[in-house]
């Protein structure tokens, strides 16, 4: 299509999970699209492993120019913060993200059924069942190449068809720790990764250089939209996309529908781009933004807001982290740096409550990569698990410093049913504006004690497995925090408008020609990492886009 | 670089003789040497983008007791002060910069009041409690300036050599972390 035209047939906020396959599926299908991404391109093969620009913030805004601001309750001041942005690059959190693909389960598309009322929670039933969803997850595994292993444990979810590539290779203590478990009477298995174990479809294979978790893949074997899906889209000729392009309104007709995106260009000029119809896909926290934003005389409370439930039901990953160090480490691959590649998910969904919990996630161990300032920096200031006491600095630093490369450490991690709540929401900050001078998105956290209860059991269950092992040390880190980067909920999608924002096309259910493709439409968090669903999601959504464009009712 | 007036204050304090830019700083009194074998060498570099010649001298004095060569490089020998020295003429502004300045003068002025010479020019034992008193500090001003000063340290001495620190990669290379294809080079 034409490079800088003021019309698309389709205009698509952000370029992550999930607005790469939205622009992707519309493209093919031939429909102009244009996504707008507010962070810049980066050429895949210069995704170098820089810790100082890691450390700059280079993946998210900077937070002096666009914060964000965070609570703990509403009693709370809420202070500005870098946390809730997920990414500020073309291809959004997929280019640095873990890539662990696990599938929701059956049991987080109808929770509250399956839990019955949980006081004072929001829990819901989604409108549509794992069985519409797993063609879907079957897409992304294909168009994306999924490493895994079928069938290999009984808490699996359904699948109809094995992943398209095997497992990523695994550090020999995968051994040790399926032993373990095993003793425990627990299973542990291969972690799904959105990460190429062989070559697949032009991008090459996995070079092992385990420092997948917020950086860039150099060599394209990640599954990031801006390495699996975009270079398709834009091959099809129908699709542009406009990096360091902010959207700040979306405009309204009288007769309600959208009329476009009006955005701020890379050269800081205010342009209007009209559409046809407007995916928003730029994160739970920041799409509710945009709509809180986009006020008008038809939606004075914010775009497809009339319920007033755009923002509410935020949803993060709730995780504990720990781990373990061994003196005397496991050989592994003098070549590659090969992680632990395991997961458990006895703790999924449990018929009889442990602990009081009966839905709880997923926990997964790896062998963490060594970054060097960061290495230095948790021996110097002590948050490697050595109690918090004066900064370490001088010969003691380095002997310290010496002795952590000589020890192996495994970590552990969890991913946790986030309980969604009335106390848990985004609106717009009443006083902090960014360097343009829009209100950012406020987050106000209060975690379900459910969340906590369940994220703890996680971790002492981690913490069974670990002392298995004979290790030096296990200890627990942070026994519960919420992973920002994961986010979802906070345009849940429903059957009814008074409950929800969106239909179950993800089409809001006030505003016709208006989607959003993110992770916004999750009623539940699911056990999991999101990124996986949103993908498959955003996939299902685009199908629904393509029936209404060719029907012509958008 | 803002050279001139520095220097001359340096010079009129009597605390170094130097002739300019890219030759050494010589502290060779008998009070720098007081309680070390050697005499503190700095060697300045071509430029300066920010910092004075005094700060840069207190900088790395300081950085040389937080990551001290022993029989692997240190910190000065990896170039952590002229890291420092150019990241804070960067935008956007590293976050250990806030107050680093400000926070630097207070390392020299406690050094003059307490010691009577600046901070390069006291003995390591009285550099080494300077810098401990921070962290003990009731200010929470000086706790967080030593926490931002091992950073930006530990940022020269273990970060990409392509931001002027970690020369050669040797940081890496001689305390033994592992070699990683894909860290060498700054990110466009």
């Amino acid at each position: 299509m034409k490079s800088g035209s003021d019309y698309a047939d389709v205009v698509v906020v952000g370029s992550g999970a999930g607005g790469g396959p939205v622009a992707l599926e519309l493209a093919r299908a031939g429909a102009r699209v244009v996504v707008l991404e507010k962070g810049r391109y980066v050429e895949p093969g210069s995704m170098v492993h820089d810790e100082v620009a890691k450390r700059r913030h280079f993946m998210v805004p900077d937070v002096r120019d666009e914060p964000h601001t965070l609570r703990y309750g509403e009693h709370q001041a809420a202070a500005r913060t870098a946390e809730g942005w997920t990414a500020n690059i073309v291809g959004g959190g997929t280019v640095h993200f873990s890539g662990f693909f696990h599938r929701m389960h059956p049991v987080d598309m109808r929770l509250r059924s399956a839990l019955g009322p949980v006081a004072d929670a929001n829990v819901a039933d989604w409108p549509i069942s794992y069985e519409e969803l797993e063609p879907y997850y079957r897409r992304v595994d294909e168009e994306i190449g999924v490493s895994g292993t079928w069938k290999a444990h009984p808490h699996e979810e359904p699948r109809s068809a094995p992943y398209p590539l095997p497992p990523i290779d695994e550090h020999p203590i995968a051994r040790r720790i399926d032993e373990a478990t095993a003793r425990l009477g627990m299973h542990s298995f291969p972690t799904p990764r959105a990460v190429l174990s062989q070559p697949y479809r032009g991008r090459g294979a996995c070079a092992y250089c385990s420092m997948c978790a917020d950086y860039g893949c150099p060599t394209g074997a990640k599954g990031s939209t801006l390495a699996a899906l975009l270079p398709a889209a834009i091959a099809t000729g129908h699709c542009e996309v406009r990096a360091r392009c902010m959207a700040t309104e979306v405009v309204v007709r009288d007769d309600g529908r959208v009329d476009g995106v009006v955005y701020r260009d890379a050269e800081g000029m205010t342009r209007f781009l009209r559409a046809r119809a407007v995916v928003l896909a730029c994160t739970a926290v920041e799409s509710a933004r945009l709509l809180l934003l986009s006020r008008s005389s038809l939606f004075p409370q914010g775009l497809a807001n009339r319920s007033g439930l755009v923002g509410r039901n935020l949803l993060f990953s709730s995780g504990a982290l720990g781990g373990a160090t061994f003196r005397s480490s496991t050989p592994g691959d003098a070549e590659r740096h090969l992680s632990a590649q395991r997961s458990v998910q006895d703790m999924y969904f449990m018929d009889t409550p442990v602990d009081g919990v009966r839905k709880a996630g997923t926990l997964g161990f790896l062998v963490g990569f060594v970054e060097p300032i960061g290495m230095a920096e948790a021996v110097a200031f002590r948050s490697d698990g050595g109690e918090p006491d004066a900064v370490v600095w001088g010969s003691r630093l380095k002997q310290r410093l010496r002795e952590r490369l000589s020890q192996q450490q495994l970590h552990f991690e969890s991913f946790c049913e986030f309980y969604a709540n009335a106390g848990t929401y985004v609106d717009l900050d009443p006083e902090v504006k960014d360097r343009w001078g829009a209100p950012v998105a406020r987050m106000t956290v209060s975690p379900h004690p459910l969340t906590r209860d369940a994220t703890r059991l996680i971790a002492r269950k981690a913490m069974d497995v670990l002392k298995l092992l004979s290790p030096d040390e296990a200890y627990v880190s942070t026994p519960q925090t919420e992973t920002k980067f994961l986010q979802g909920g906070t345009c849940r999608f429903g059957r009814d408008p008074e409950t929800s924002v969106l239909d179950r096309e993800c089409r809001a259910h006030e505003v016709p020609n208006l989607y959003v493709s993110d992770g916004s439409f999750l009623p539940t968090s699911g056990g999991v990492p999101p990124t996986m669903t949103i993908m498959a999601n955003a996939f299902r959504v685009a199908d629904g886009i393509v029936r209404r464009l060719r029907a012509r009712e958008i | 670089v803002i050279l001139p007036g520095r220097r001359g204050f340096l010079l009129a304090a009597g605390a170094a003789t130097f002739a300019a830019l890219g030759t050494k700083v010589r502290f060779d009194t008998p009070v720098a040497l007081a309680s070390s074998d050697t005499p503190f060498h700095v060697d300045l570099p071509e430029t300066l983008s920010v910092l004075s010649v005094a700060e840069y001298v207190t900088l790395a004095a300081a950085c040389d007791r937080i990551f001290p060569r022993d029989d692997t490089p240190g910190a000065v020998d990896l170039g952590a002060p002229v890291y420092v020295d150019r990241s804070l003429a960067e935008r956007p502004l590293p976050p250990w910069a806030d107050g680093f300045r400000a926070g630097l003068a207070r390392l020299e002025a406690d050094a003059l009041r307490r010691f009577g010479v600046t901070f390069g020019r006291a003995s390591h034992a009285d550099q080494e409690s300077l810098l401990a008193d921070r962290d003990a500090s009731p200010d929470p001003e000086e706790a967080r300036f030593l926490r931002n000063l091992v950073t930006a340290t530990l940022e020269g001495a273990l970060g990409d050599p392509a931001y002027g620190g970690n020369a050669a990669g040797a940081g890496w290379v001689e305390l033994g972390f592992p070699v990683d294809p894909f860290a060498r080079t700054r990110m466009p």
